[in-house]
């Protein structure tokens, strides 16, 4: 009983306080609301500086007067509706991030198992004279890395057996 | 010729720069992102 207690209350903060918090994350402000960013951005003189604050006003500034980008809990989706307004700064480019970063590993994985399987002098030969017409192919393949690592976990081809990975003696 | 650019490191210096340059002309283009403007 005690720990339902804990549960619900813990529920009620969550849910019941954090929209109150929300106008003010971490001790954020509005950076259009904050004395030290509208400072700095009347000193603004170019059209591009102007429109960078402009921008940038949308954003929760600190007590320096600097915008702060919120950083969500992505394996919490329920701390999504926290940082609505908010995707932009750490959620949308970390993403994109790790979409570009796996496309990169992925083609030069497939491509180094496709060299592998022309013989092992061809292989040799491909590492260093690439096979441009191969890479560009594996990494077209590659854009769609996160179907083909789940089919590839799915069938087990993901991961080198233990009995194939080198242990030193012991 | 094709031979000494399909090497490693003249495809990476080819690679690195055309990679630099699309970045530079990006920021050109659209100057201080600071956030993807999708989350406001």
């Amino acid at each position: 009983m005690r720990r339902l207690f804990a549960v619900v209350l813990s529920a009620l903060l969550v849910l019941g306080f954090a929209p109150v918090a929300k106008a003010d994350i971490a001790g954020l402000t509005p950076c259009a609301e904050n004395a030290r960013f509208q400072q700095r951005a009347s000193a603004a003189d170019t059209p591009q500086a102007i429109a960078r604050f402009d921008r940038y006003s949308k954003s929760l500034c600190g007590d320096d007067g600097l915008p702060h980008a919120l950083i969500p809990a992505p394996v919490e989706p329920f701390a999504m509706p926290f940082i609505r307004g908010h995707e932009g700064e750490i959620m949308i480019p970390g993403v994109i991030f790790i979409y570009i970063a796996g496309i990169i590993g992925w083609a030069g994985r497939s491509y180094l198992q496709a060299i592998k399987a022309k013989g092992h002098k061809a292989a040799l030969d491909n590492e260093i004279h690439l096979d441009i017409t191969l890479a560009f192919n594996c990494m077209l393949r590659a854009s769609a890395w996160p179907w083909l690592a789940h089919l590839e976990g799915q069938n087990g081809s993901l991961r080198e057996s233990d009995d194939k990975i080198t242990v030193s003696p012991r | 010729m094709r031979k000494f650019f399909e090497s490693w490191p003249m495809a990476a210096v080819l690679w690195v720069w055309l990679t630099a340059g699309i970045i530079v002309e990006f920021n050109r283009f659209y100057p201080d992102l600071l956030f993807h403007p999708m989350g406001l």
